[in-house]
């Protein structure tokens, strides 16, 4: 993905530095492609900022800070209950804890084959496209087991039977 | 029953000046900053969960939290920007807690986008030509194509279009770089003009 | 009693580590938000669905193409995806349960990613695709646990 293009929406919110305005003001009286983004930037923002639709909910104010209220005021109860109960917890603790981690341990020896093993997730190396305006990403979460190569510019491509003809 | 007092308005009455009070204990004080705000947060709110009874309840506990922890607020940012992050982080997990999220954590490489929203039909958004169209059914037509973006992406674009705050503040709320911020919005404003080709010329 | 526990965990994990030969399998999925009027798709696995579901926001999902292949040690050209996808795939290099490859994805006369890839057998690479119709094209590539016929 050509940076500038990237920075057309900056450009067009005016929340670039002045050398990048410029260069990208400068870049695009010969560019028509950074011209037309510039555009769908323009036009995007005017639209949403003229037409855009603004939610509001029908709550008088009363009826809402009456809500929020009653909602504190079942916070805070919940909380004060809180606080007695860890003070009863606390003391049951000194005499349980020990108890505990002794069954934790066995438990732990017992069961340690059957989570020993590796994390099993692809792993990318290398990813790349020789595609103009196709970025492409790889990502990894090793909690989840999940690997993408997130590829953002593609064209669109419309509903055909080709496409979804099952494999046999 | 309601406290009226919240209406007692000091006319010249700053945020600072009520979140001092609201910290101190004054919880009318603290009601009076709720209505100002309320409707802003719930627009917020419901431009991330697009369901308007789940956005007034969101909006309720951004300001019940905002309650609960106003000794963390220290003043660095705006209040309404504090209550917009509360919003936006609260959105977001009630999405991932109905299943409306990526909710995997990317700890390698963070994506520069989220996932795109499927396009509507164009069968659908070709029935009507755009300038026939009254401005009532533009503005929903709008709305239905902000529907189909993903949650960050309304976010952003309500953020900057309808809030009109810069890249620095929308990444406090949204708690990015301002380089994510702006990819953001330019991937939002490309996709909004795919999902409203046919209906804007 | 704990004895026989160590040792049947013991076999089962040796058991689960003997070498054999890998398919690929490729499936390129639509995915897509309407609810369908056909059943699930019973080819989908429900690992793949639910990370559908979760990374990439989409409730249904149809396999749109499907080709397994055994892997080979040259460079070779995977059945084709259907008339427009088609898939080049090298293996590089092959370590127990690790398939070292070069896995190259086209859409007719363009490559849209080449990639190398450390596959470890039964774990899937997403790749996202263009959008579709309604929707969007991933396609779930991986080495595949069962042995090759």
């Amino acid at each position: 993905m050509n940076k500038e293009i990237l920075k057309t929406a900056a450009y067009v919110d005016q929340q670039t530095g002045s050398v990048d305005h410029k260069f990208i003001k400068r870049v695009s009286e010969n560019d028509p492609e950074l011209a037309s983004e510039i555009k769908i930037q323009e036009d995007m923002s005017k639209l949403l900022r003229s037409s855009g639709k603004r939610h509001q909910t029908d709550a008088t104010p009363e009826f809402f800070w009456s809500q929020v209220q009653k909602q504190i005021a079942g916070e805070e109860a919940r909380k004060r209950n809180r606080f007695s109960k860890e003070s009863i917890l606390r003391v049951l603790g000194l005499y349980w804890a020990p108890a505990f981690a002794i069954l934790l341990v066995v438990c732990s020896v017992m069961l340690l084959p059957e989570f020993n093993h590796s994390q099993r997730y692809a792993k990318v190396l290398d990813a790349r496209t020789s595609l103009d305006k196709v970025s492409v990403t790889p990502i990894q979460s090793k909690k989840s087991g999940v690997t993408v190569i997130w590829i953002e510019g593609l064209d669109y491509l419309p509903a055909n039977p080709d496409i979804l003809k099952d494999a046999s | 029953m309601p406290d009226p007092s919240y209406k007692e308005m000091q006319p010249d009455e700053t945020d600072a000046q009520l979140i001092a009070k609201a910290k101190a204990g004054d919880q009318a004080a603290f009601g009076r900053l709720v209505t100002q705000y309320y409707q802003r947060v719930f627009h917020l709110a419901m431009t991330i969960v697009r369901n308007e009874t789940d956005a007034l309840d969101l909006a309720q506990e951004v300001f019940v939290k905002a309650w609960l922890n106003l000794a963390k607020f220290e003043g660095k940012s705006a209040f309404f920007t504090w209550l917009y992050r509360i919003t936006h982080n609260l959105g977001i997990d009630h999405l991932r807690k109905h299943n409306r999220y990526a909710m995997v954590d990317f700890d390698e490489i963070i994506p520069s986008e989220e996932s795109d929203a499927p396009v509507e039909s164009q069968l659908v958004v070709q029935a009507k030509q755009t300038e026939s169209l009254e401005k009532e059914e533009l503005r929903n037509r709008i709305d239905e194509a902000m529907a189909k973006l993903s949650p960050e992406h309304r976010t952003v674009l309500v953020l900057r279009e309808f809030d009109e705050l810069d890249y620095q503040e929308i990444a406090k709320i949204m708690e990015c770089s301002t380089g994510t911020v702006m990819s953001r919005i330019y991937y939002a404003r490309k996709h909004l003009k795919k999902l409203l080709k046919g209906v804007v010329s | 009693m704990l004895k026989k526990f160590f040792l049947i965990s013991l076999v089962g994990l040796m058991s689960m580590h003997m070498v054999h030969a890998g398919d690929f399998v490729a499936q390129l999925v639509y995915c897509f938000n309407e609810p369908p009027a056909q059943k699930e798709d019973s080819r989908i696995s429900k690992a793949v669905m639910a990370t559908i579901d979760k990374t990439f926001g989409y409730r249904y999902a149809r396999v749109a193409q499907q080709a397994t292949s055994p892997l080979q040690k040259t460079k070779s050209d995977f059945p084709p995806l259907g008339k427009d996808f088609s898939l080049k795939i090298e293996q590089l290099e092959h370590k127990g349960d690790i398939y070292k490859l070069r896995v190259n994805f086209w859409h007719k006369d363009k490559s849209i990613v080449e990639t190398v890839v450390n596959f470890e057998r039964g774990t899937p690479l997403y790749i996202k695709g263009p959008l579709y119709d309604k929707g969007l094209l991933l396609l779930v590539i991986q080495v595949d646990d069962q042995k090759s016929e």
